[in-house]
């Protein structure tokens, strides 16, 4: 699903470059739920953005589904990101001002679905999330694991083929983290693939295959029986 | 998807309620502000244009060519509209009018005066029939061919209700000044509120004959007098030029004038009908260039409006960043964020709007009682709403919404998604502070422009009012001389002078310095010729010198005589006649109006017109038959009980007529009405745009001081003093505060400078208001940059760090 080819990331100011991600190169393949290890910036978040169509890669190759992506324009991206993947973040990134429902019901609206469909898949998605009863709250109304269910639910609305995950369980007591990877696992069993970046060896183990990053480059793999 | 726009925008302004309020209320007032601007604007370029053949409506008026420069009044010679109706043959139909004012108007029962009226306000106004066909007048009741008939009169519909209830007024006699009966023969309808060619009452013209029998033996046929009051109406035939009837006019002058200096001194000039209202030098109401000023104002408050909103909406992008990041995630677009914003512009547009909308309208009758008690116009807000209104209100809001709501939404929708859901997003990142400096300091252009403007304009008022005018005005009080008869008069005089409060009693033409003036050729002593220049003439009676404090400079006063026969004149008059010393012009004989007068005395030089027009020559004569204003010198200890004796004396002198006076001090600043409206406009919207500039300070500053938390912070960890950050901020602003002035004093001194020019005594614009400008606009800035940056400086640091 994914293939990333001798990828490089640099970010440079006047004085000084630092390389994010120093020509790597890592493959995904449909169905896999992939977690993404690593010390604090070795590069894991800048991999993820850059597959997530948020950033640009200097160098290399990057295919989405055997196309090559790395030359998209801004609405290109948009339009892919808005069609194939979904992202869940360790911040939760709910928009204040949005209710639960509506913050779900927001990549719907850009994918342009009309009103009944919208509703439909809604308050589906957030049945299957367990927060239906919080629908008309503000994020700021709920607790940290239900905004991460809120925005889990948000990621998958639209079907996505891929989930993106920056630290899901980050900002959350292990009880509700559990419940999340549970989520996730969920999704990935039937058929979504996750790439998930973490701290914590516990979250990786619900993945595939862990694949550990230092200094912009991939230094193992290990895969999960 | 614009639901949820218009959701997310309106949940967005309830929670951040003070960006809101100071963005809405910025937007508000300043659109208000235009709004009534536009009003007034609107309202003094609709004068006249209602007549349906106004585009071929034209006044003939006068320019005299002398060489001390050109002098213009819209009256013409009294024989000139029958003349000009058979002789220019582009004229379809001519009227002449008269207008006088402060007339008294008796409604007769029989022979017996019942009711009396005072009318001053457009008073009698003396037409042809064919005015009717050249402006829209429409008669209700009546014939127009009545007004062929001396003694006859048209009322207005007020007017009649005024008169006469719901009585039926036709048949009813008027008499005017208790001397003249008419016959009301008909009813117009009234005059509309944009008209400067109005009456009370429409009198034939041939009423005039009987009205006043001295018109007909001095003016009637005479080419040489002109009076302001006396005009000609025409309309031009179908496809015919101003231009080309303005190019017949010297052929129909030479016809006219047997003398060659005469041809080449006196002219006519076409004066457009669309003209009248604006062409000051013709008595036109509000020069073009108040206009144009006004129309500067409202486009500047707008457009301080505007930045202001800019300001704000881009400082408050930073809180928007991360639902700009989540939204990108999502698959936003820039474009449908940049609408997403344009959206919530446009909310705020929209109340904003709304609001100015109830606001100028319920503020619009205060702006039109201050008008028409300045310059006698009254302006309904519900006339002025018409169909052009809406189209160029809603063009203004939709250009509001797109200027304002462009720049922050451009911004906010390039954000990096990655850096915005990091909460990484910079001030470079806002489109750098180098437009937003800009914008700020195009406020502090516009501030220190008004600031300017504003005490220009006071200063040179100030001169007006209180400069040396060369004539003692205080204390003094004016009462109508409605009937002259010398004997009248005489005893009057005495009477008042036996007063104890009364100092000094005169009889006038008019004032020393008034908006009535008379000027006529002379000749002087054994001088065969006219002089080339005009002569201001002035009717007094020997107590003027002395009540006025004028001073004679050589020879005497003129003597008690009922009749032209002494005269004093003025230093300028000596120096025109080109005579060397004041005493060589006593003795000598000087003729005006075919009347010869001894020269007995000079006087120092005064000002005879305001202060907009050079001292002319001047002579002062005696003439009962001309005065036409009673003035007392009082003590101003029991002014009250002094004016109720004033009364009882003078209405039992005239008991036909309606007691009134006026303070010469007052008389003499409402002929500054124009530049006291202008200065209150300016005043007023100037404190408006300053207002909103320091709102959009503020917004600034408060994005600055949540840009700096850190710093600061950081600053005081390491020692820094509540000075030292204030400095902080207050440097940028210092530069941008200087920027500002560089650029706003010479353009101020530019258009200042040129307004003043239109005044023969003026103030010189010195350093000292550049000085006032920049203190003011550094103490705006201070106040608004103060408060937020001393609350930075005072912050505890722990906090201000823990906050990053």
């Amino acid at each position: 699903m994914l293939k990333i080819t001798s990828l490089e990331k640099i970010y440079r100011t006047e004085d000084i470059e630092t390389v994010a991600l120093n020509k790597i190169s890592v493959e995904v393949k449909s169905g896999e739920f992939v977690a993404i290890m690593g010390p604090s910036g070795c590069g894991k978040s800048t991999l993820l953005n850059i597959v997530g169509l948020l950033d640009d890669a200097d160098t290399g190759s990057f295919k989405f589904n055997n196309e090559e992506v790395i030359s998209y324009n801004e609405r290109k991206r948009a339009d892919l990101r808005k069609r194939n993947i979904g992202f869940v973040f360790q911040s939760f990134n709910l928009i204040d001002e949005l209710t639960v429902y509506e913050n779900v019901e927001l990549p719907l609206l850009y994918l342009g679905i009309d009103a009944d469909e919208r509703k439909k898949r809604v308050e589906a998605v957030l049945e299957k999330v367990q927060i239906m009863h919080r629908r008309n709250h503000f994020p700021q109304q709920l607790s940290g694991g239900q905004q991460q269910r809120c925005a889990v639910a948000r990621a998958v609305v639209n079907n996505p083929k891929l989930i993106l995950a920056d630290e899901p369980t980050g900002n959350l007591d292990s009880k509700n983290g559990n419940e999340v990877m549970e989520l996730l696992t969920d999704l990935n069993s039937n058929g979504t693939t996750v790439v998930m970046v973490t701290h914590s060896e516990h979250d990786a183990r619900y993945a595939h295959r862990i694949i550990r990053m230092l200094d912009g480059q991939v230094i193992m793999e290990n895969v999960l029986s | 998807m614009l639901q949820n726009y218009l959701k997310i925008a309106y949940r967005t302004l309830l929670r951040y309620k003070a960006y809101t309020t100071l963005n809405v209320l910025g937007l508000t007032l300043g659109l208000t502000c235009t709004i009534l601007i536009f009003m007034m604007v609107k309202f003094h370029l609709s004068f006249d244009q209602y007549h349906s053949k106004a585009d071929r409506v034209v006044r003939i008026v006068s320019l005299f060519n002398s060489p001390d420069g050109e002098f213009h009044t819209p009256g013409v010679p009294a024989p000139l509209g029958d003349a000009a109706r058979t002789e220019i043959a582009p004229l379809e139909k001519v009227s002449m009018v008269y207008n006088e004012n402060n007339v008294t108007v008796a409604l007769m029962e029989g022979n017996v005066p019942t009711k009396k009226f005072k009318e001053d306000n457009g008073g009698v106004f003396f037409v042809e029939p064919d005015l009717f066909s050249i402006l829209d007048l429409k008669i209700l009741k009546g014939n127009v061919q009545d007004l062929k008939q001396p003694n006859v009169v048209f009322l207005t519909e007020k007017t009649a209700k005024k008169y006469y209830g719901d009585t039926d007024p036709i048949g009813k006699t008027l008499r005017f000044n208790a001397q003249l009966n008419a016959k009301v023969v008909g009813i117009i309808q009234d005059f509309p509120s944009n008209t400067d060619i109005k009456g009370s009452i429409i009198a034939s013209y041939l009423t005039r004959e009987t009205y006043n029998p001295d018109w007909v033996k001095y003016m009637k046929n005479h080419w040489g007098g002109v009076n302001s009051a006396t005009q000609c109406y025409a309309l031009l035939k179908p496809n015919t030029s101003v231009a080309q009837v303005q190019k017949l006019t010297p052929a129909f002058m030479a016809k006219h004038y047997a003398k060659a200096e005469d041809r080449k001194s006196r002219l006519l000039y076409i004066q457009p009908l669309a003209d009248i209202h604006f062409n000051d030098n013709y008595s036109g109401v509000i020069p073009k260039r108040m206009i144009t000023t006004l129309g500067i104002i409202g486009l500047l408050l707008l457009i301080t409006a505007c930045i202001n909103f800019v300001n704000m909406a881009t400082a408050q992008a930073l809180k928007r960043s991360k639902e700009v990041g989540v939204r990108k995630v999502m698959g936003s677009s820039r474009g449908q964020l940049f609408w997403q914003f344009i959206a919530e512009t446009a909310i705020i547009t929209i109340v904003a709007g709304i609001l100015a909308y109830i606001l100028s309208s319920t503020l619009f009758p205060l702006l039109s009682n201050w008008q028409e008690g300045l310059i006698g116009y009254r302006m309904v807000f519900a006339e002025l709403i018409d169909l052009r209104f809406w189209i160029i209100f809603i063009l203004t809001i939709l250009l509001v919404i797109f200027i304002s709501g462009s720049y922050p939404g451009f911004v906010l929708s390039g954000f990096n998604p990655v850096m915005a859901l990091k909460g990484k997003i910079s001030t470079q990142s806002l489109g750098g502070v180098s437009i937003r400096k800009a914008l700020v300091v195009t406020q502090f252009v516009i501030t220190q422009i008004l600031v300017i403007g504003t005490i220009v304009v006071s200063s040179q008022m100030n001169y007006f009012i209180k400069s040396e005018m060369g004539f003692k005005h205080d204390a003094i009080l004016q009462m109508p001389v409605p009937q002259n008869d010398a004997i009248k008069l005489s005893t009057l005089k005495t009477q008042l002078k036996g007063l104890t409060s009364i100092e000094k009693v005169t009889y006038v033409w008019t004032p020393p310095m008034s908006l009535s003036n008379n000027t006529t050729n002379v000749k002087y002593d054994t001088r065969q010729t006219d002089e080339k220049f005009n002569v201001n003439t002035k009717f007094a009676d020997e107590d003027y010198v002395s009540l006025y404090g004028i001073k004679i400079v050589a020879g005497r006063n003129i003597a008690h005589i009922d009749t032209m026969r002494e005269a004093l004149v003025n230093e300028e008059m000596v120096k025109r006649l080109g005579e060397k010393a004041n005493d060589k012009v006593l003795n000598k004989i000087l003729e005006f109006n075919g009347t010869k007068v001894t020269i007995v005395g000079v006087v120092q030089d005064y000002h005879v017109m305001t202060l907009h027009g050079k001292i002319p020559p001047l002579a002062i004569t005696s003439s009962t038959d001309m005065y036409q204003t009673i003035t007392v010198k009082m003590n101003m200890a029991d002014a009250q009980n002094t004016i109720k004796k004033l009364d009882k004396i003078w209405s039992a002198t005239f008991p036909d007529f309606v007691f009134e006076y006026e303070f010469y001090d007052e008389a003499i600043g409402k002929m500054y009405q124009m530049e006291t409206a202008m200065l209150g406009l300016i005043q007023a919207f100037a404190l408006i745009a300053i207002l909103i500039g320091c709102l959009g300070l503020y917004g600034l500053v408060s994005f600055m001081v949540a840009q700096k938390t850190k710093e600061v912070g950081v600053r005081k960890v390491l020692g820094a003093s509540v000075g030292q950050i204030l400095w902080l901020f207050g440097k940028e602003f210092s530069l941008l505060i200087l920027i500002a002035f560089a650029i706003a004093a010479p353009a101020a001194w530019w258009v200042l400078n040129g307004w003043l020019q239109d005044f023969e005594y003026r103030i010189s614009i010195g350093v000292g208001v550049f000085a006032v400008a920049i203190f003011v606009t550094g103490m705006i800035a201070v106040i608004t940059v103060g408060w937020q940056s001393s609350r930075a400086a005072l912050a505890n640091p722990v906090k201000s760090l823990r906050t990053e």
